[in-house]
């Protein structure tokens, strides 16, 4: 296409510069022999500026040629740069989405309990595990902690949680399922299954656990305000917790 | 003042950190007879500690460096390893019986390896063993033997399979490089072509012309190079078969035939060609002897070279007003610009999986080889000299080869890929450049 289109732009050209030339020499062929060597030498310069005229067009169009690679490389970039910006945006619409429904039914919660009891988080009796249930807890535990078979852990954890919902021990599948997530590493999901834990179970044994360790995933994610926040909050909800030690000692060597 | 002042005192700093390196460098700098010498300039601060115990021996052996010395040399020239000094190991085991996991540890090394050495008949042979401190487990235990006329090719077997029991990576101790060396001036100068190990021993001359030798490429099996020789006056591509010393030519146009670099699979060359008016890059089929023309443009096309598995091209070509790389998906196909940032950036070397890609790139005033990432398209500069030029790549793609000058003095320098550890291989006499790392070779 450039080439046509540089072809098109020189042809008329020369033919134009040879014309010129042409008419400039156009003497009658009769005469002597000097006026043959004036139309070669009129000749050989109009080939030079010629030549000059080429070199000067394949500069530009070679200074083109490199602006346009360059602005298609630009917009590519730009164009990823979108999308990136795009899918980070869609995130943290869908995370302060949650937060919100996640208030907002923890709100309700609480002004439903505010009638029948004191100021206190309130500590809910969790539904105490049977055999069977206990059983199964205790093989994924053991996939996780001896073989380390992670992903198939993490596909009973999910099953898990669907069979045996709102139990004591539907809690610690939560929060176990982000341990897998941060070992594997999918910090996303990690973050996502302890804030499960932190959110909705703030007032089980395992939640002062789970907001260390979401602090941890939010600091390898490279949020670390955020992560900081997450250990004050050990401290400040879970002060004699065994977490509240850990998150102690993260601030004090962050 | 203050800013010279503390640029002074690293400057100080680094020149007795090299002499450091120099001095335990000293056994390989010892045998003068090599054309190139050996210098570490840097180290990598990440390197592994492994300590590798003098081998016990039994019989006579040859005279000269000890098998464990330079795989040792080995090691610590790969930037990736921090071997111990044999001075402070507290005892000098030869075998696992003999090995005490606790000593190592105290003295924190992560591996140690061991070894005995037997004269069997004219052939030396190893048995050796690699050991896991902190798991104080063996995870390497083999033999092998060669004449003993040849305990550099021992030694330099055993640091590969040592390398790759550790980093899971092959080993290029064993693989060859290819330079050329000019020494006089004017009209007594003198060009050769060598061919020596990575450290620079065992050098061998090749060829040796007035006239310039230029680009030497190693085919895939390491038997044959191509190169550039101008001695008959003008450039032609000549392939060199090295077992035999036999010569043929590969290209022999009108005009300009330069920068032949193989395929993958040995059995073409690619070439730059101006038998038709201008510099463009071409394929010549080995077997037939066909030649095909990959690019067609009225700017300069050069500096060709295949991608890890043999499909697409990179060149470069001042198509767009300076020197700049391209990419062929396919032979023939439209090219597409690598590199953008800087008005020069030319001879790509691309590893051998396909990740990165290596060129010489010019930044300020300076010329610097660049790695880039070919999937993120990042781009970072391995080298820290400012004169580079003429990348190559070892064969597992940790390491990087590539001329400079030094002291006015054309040296070669080896980098890890990562740009952390350096060691710089001047000639005794002259200077030296034009390096390629050749192949594995089993």
């Amino acid at each position: 296409m450039r080439h046509t289109l540089m072809a098109a732009v020189l042809i008329p050209l020369g033919f134009g510069l040879a014309g010129a030339v042409f008419a400039q020499s156009s003497t009658p062929a009769y005469q002597n022999a000097a006026s043959e060597a004036q139309r070669n030498a009129g000749n050989s310069q109009a080939t030079a500026e010629l030549f000059y005229m080429i070199q000067q067009l394949q500069g530009d169009v070679r200074r083109l040629q490199g602006k346009v690679e360059e602005q298609q490389y630009e917009i590519r970039k730009l164009q990823q740069q979108g999308r990136d910006r795009y899918v980070d945006l869609d995130q943290r619409i869908l995370d302060l989405s949650k937060t919100l429904e996640e208030k907002a039914s923890s709100s309700r919660g609480e002004t439903g309990s505010a009638a029948s009891s004191s100021a206190k988080p309130e500590v809910r009796n969790y539904r105490s595990p049977d055999e069977e249930e206990r059983k199964t807890y205790n093989k994924i535990i053991d996939l996780i902690r001896n073989e380390k078979a992670y992903d198939e852990a993490i596909t009973q954890l999910y099953e898990f949680v669907d069979k045996y919902p709102e139990g004591d021990l539907t809690v610690n599948a939560y929060y176990w399922l982000g341990e897998v997530y941060l070992a594997k590493p999918q910090l996303e999901q990690a973050k996502q299954a302890f804030t499960i834990v932190a959110t909705r179970y703030d007032d089980h044994r395992k939640a002062a656990d789970a907001v260390y360790k979401l602090g941890v995933t939010l600091d390898k994610l490279g949020e670390k305000g955020e992560a900081k926040r997450r250990m004050q909050m050990v401290l400040d909800h879970y002060p004699d917790s065994s977490a509240a030690d850990l998150a102690r000692k993260f601030l004090g060597e962050g | 003042m203050h800013k010279s002042n503390n640029s002074r005192h690293g400057l100080a700093k680094r020149h007795l950190t090299a002499i450091g390196w120099l001095l335990v460098m000293c056994f390989v700098a010892s045998s003068a007879r090599a054309e190139l010498l050996i210098r570490i300039t840097e180290g990598a601060n990440s390197a592994i500690p492994v300590a590798v115990v003098p081998f016990a021996e039994s019989g006579a052996m040859p005279a000269g460096d000890k098998v464990s010395s330079i795989v040792q040399a080995d090691l610590t020239m790969s930037g990736e390893f921090k071997p111990l000094d044999p001075s402070k190991m507290l005892s000098l085991p030869s075998e696992r019986s003999e090995v005490y996991f606790r000593d190592w540890r105290m003295l924190g090394q992560r591996y140690v390896l061991v070894g005995q050495l037997s004269n069997n008949g004219g052939r030396v042979e190893a048995r050796y063993e690699l050991f896991d401190v902190n798991r104080e487990q063996r995870i390497l235990g083999a033999t092998a033997a060669a004449p003993s006329g040849n305990v550099r090719s021992l030694a330099h077997h055993i640091s590969d399979r040592v390398y790759e029991a550790i980093t899971g990576e092959p080993g290029a101790f064993s693989t060859k490089l290819a330079y050329v060396t000019l020494s006089g001036t004017g009209k007594n100068s003198v060009y050769r072509l060598h061919v020596s190990d990575i450290d620079g021993q065992r050098s061998k001359v090749r060829l040796e012309s007035a006239e310039p030798i230029l680009s030497p490429a190693w085919s895939p099996d390491g038997k044959k190079l191509a190169y550039v020789s101008f001695e008959t006056g003008k450039p032609v591509i000549y392939i060199h078969e090295l077992a035999t010393g036999k010569r043929t030519k590969a290209a022999d146009f009108p005009g300009l035939n330069s920068a032949p670099a193989w395929s993958p699979d040995g059995q073409s060359l690619l070439m730059t060609l101006s038998k038709d008016g201008n510099a463009e890059v071409y394929e010549k089929n080995l077997a037939s002897g066909k030649i095909t023309k990959l690019t067609n443009h009225w700017a300069i096309d050069t500096e060709a070279a295949w991608d890890h598995n043999g499909k697409g091209v990179f060149f470069t070509s001042d198509r767009s007003g300076g020197p700049q790389i391209y990419y062929m998906e396919r032979p023939g196909a439209e090219a597409r610009r690598i590199t953008f940032g800087s008005r020069y950036n030319a001879r790509a070397r691309p590893d051998s999986k396909g990740e990165f890609l290596y060129y010489v790139h010019q930044r300020d005033r300076s010329f610097h080889i660049a790695r880039r990432n070919l999937k993120t398209d990042e781009e970072f500069i391995v080298t820290r000299t400012g004169t580079d030029e003429s990348p190559s790549v070892s064969p597992n793609g940790r390491m990087l080869i590539y001329a400079n000058e030094q002291g006015g003095k054309g040296v070669l320098t080896v980098v890890s890929a990562d740009g952390g550890a350096a060691y710089s291989l001047p000639a005794s006499e002259g200077e030296v450049r034009e390096p390629a790392w050749g192949p594995i070779t089993r």
